[in-house]
């Protein structure tokens, strides 16, 4: 786990029931694709069970294993 | 392309699920198939080109480029495997387009082949996404449906794409399927029943899917000269094209517009001095029934967000996907694309179970990873 801070804009959600080998245990997890205040996009997940609207606002505070974990952007976690 | 080019000859195993089949023995059935509708010797092919996706993975075979020629007595062709995931076989017509409209040999045999079942499940869904960027998004989970399930999530909301429009997709893909004898989809499916199959990656559902396949399908890519010595029953490839684009979701300023089959296209049109209005059939890589609207209007089949209506109300200047497309003929990725030129050079001899009627000019898209390989070929009738 990293500390680190991204914003953006959600471009699109799904979530995946059926994941990867690797993934699997996980499954079912939210990903979000961001439009990143910065320019940049990122493809991470999402905190909770139901996934943000689109071009709603999120926030990322901390990666794990690489992978941005978003959250909505009052939350503090 | 530096002269004119033709499908000399095709030919298809079934697809379908062949677990007890080897890579080579499905190879060697459609290259031998092609090579016997061509009617051109053996002797005259100078290459083959072997189009496979994950067989090292899930068979450990290699060395199919040399396996197959050697298993058709071919003797010594230049024989190679080319990759560019789903878009395998086509990206190897592509070559031997090159080979023969440069005049280094007159005919190119080229073969796309994937056995995908009896692997163990692990192992096949490892094999799937070793064309995911691995370091960049494979760490998030990220799988094929997800992509397109992003891919349709936007395009509903920028478009009002809506749910039954994109199921209508899968609807007429199997009715088409009901009457191709090669397809492993032979039964319909309603709106209702696709809308409630299992999800998958939401929005998606089983059968917005593709679905596993084994097979095997070739072309003989030749010189005029050559198909008319021996009176080959060919087509001409007007347009050809391959394209590298996005490889990640990352990549996509717009995930409903895809770049590398926008310029694809362009290209396959120009070349063969036609537009997407002047397409009677189409065979499209409908791997999911999104990508059917997203391709068709990256054709420019549809205005950008019309295609889910125009799905509905069968408005496309062209038939598409008379095959019964990629979700019920079926995805035998490495084979995809020369499975596809296989239907639409029938479709232009007017030999096809689907035939469309007066069927002229018709086009192949075939697309590998997040559309980051992509090819479309325009073929022309020449009689």
């Amino acid at each position: 786990v990293s500390d680190f801070e991204y914003a953006g804009t959600v471009s699109s959600h799904t979530t995946i029931r059926v994941a990867g080998n690797a993934h699997a245990h996980e499954a079912p997890f939210v990903l979000l694709l961001v439009e990143g205040d910065d320019g940049t996009r990122r493809l991470g997940r999402y905190l909770d069970d139901e996934p943000p609207a689109l071009d709603t606002r999120v926030v990322a505070r901390e990666e794990r294993d690489g992978v941005a974990i978003f959250g909505p952007p009052r939350e503090r976690r | 392309m530096a002269a004119d080019v033709h499908i000399a000859g095709v030919g298809s195993t079934p697809f379908g699920r062949w677990p007890e089949r080897s890579l080579v023995d499905l190879a060697t059935e459609a290259g031998r198939s092609a090579l016997d509708d061509s009617g051109i010797p053996d002797d005259r092919v100078g290459a083959v080109f072997v189009g496979n996706f994950v067989g090292g993975i899930l068979t450990g075979q290699e060395l199919l480029g040399p396996l197959v020629a050697a298993n058709l007595g071919l003797g010594f062709v230049e024989a190679v495997k080319v990759e560019a995931a789903c878009a395998s076989s086509a990206a190897g017509v592509r070559l031997g387009t090159h080979l023969v409209g440069a005049g280094v040999h007159d005919a190119v045999l080229v073969v796309g082949v994937e056995r995908l079942t009896g692997a163990p499940r692990e192992v096949f869904t490892a094999s799937m996404t070793a064309a995911i960027d691995n370091e960049v998004e494979g760490p998030s989970g990220m799988t094929f449906p997800g992509f397109w399930a992003l891919v349709m999530n936007r395009h509903q909301h920028l478009y009002g794409t809506t749910r039954e429009q994109v199921a209508a997709v899968t609807v007429k893909n199997r009715g088409f399927g009901e009457r191709n004898p090669l397809a492993q989809f032979r039964s319909p499916v309603t709106v209702e029943e696709v809308v409630g199959s299992a999800p998958v990656a939401d929005p998606l559902r089983k059968f917005d899917c593709c679905p596993v396949t084994d097979g095997a399908a070739a072309v003989v890519v030749a010189s005029p000269e050559l198909t008319r010595r021996h009176s080959s029953p060919a087509v001409r490839v007007a347009g050809s094209a391959l394209v590298s684009s996005s490889p990640r979701a990352i990549d996509y300023e717009d995930l409903t517009e895809h770049g590398g089959t926008v310029e694809a296209a362009r290209r396959a049109y120009e070349a063969a001095g036609v537009g997407p209005g002047d397409v009677d059939v189409a065979e499209l890589h409908d791997c999911f029934s999104i990508a059917e609207i997203v391709d068709s209007e990256d054709l420019g089949f549809f205005a950008k967000g019309e295609g889910g209506p125009g799905v509905v109300e069968g408005t496309a200047p062209a038939v598409v996907n008379p095959s019964g497309g990629l979700l019920s003929k079926g995805h035998p990725t490495g084979a995809t694309g020369c499975g596809q030129i296989y239907e639409v050079a029938l479709q232009l001899r007017g030999e096809h179970p689907n035939q469309v009627e007066g069927a002229r000019v018709g086009l192949t898209h075939n697309g590998g990873g997040t559309s980051a390989a992509v090819t479309v070929h325009v073929l022309e009738a020449l009689s």
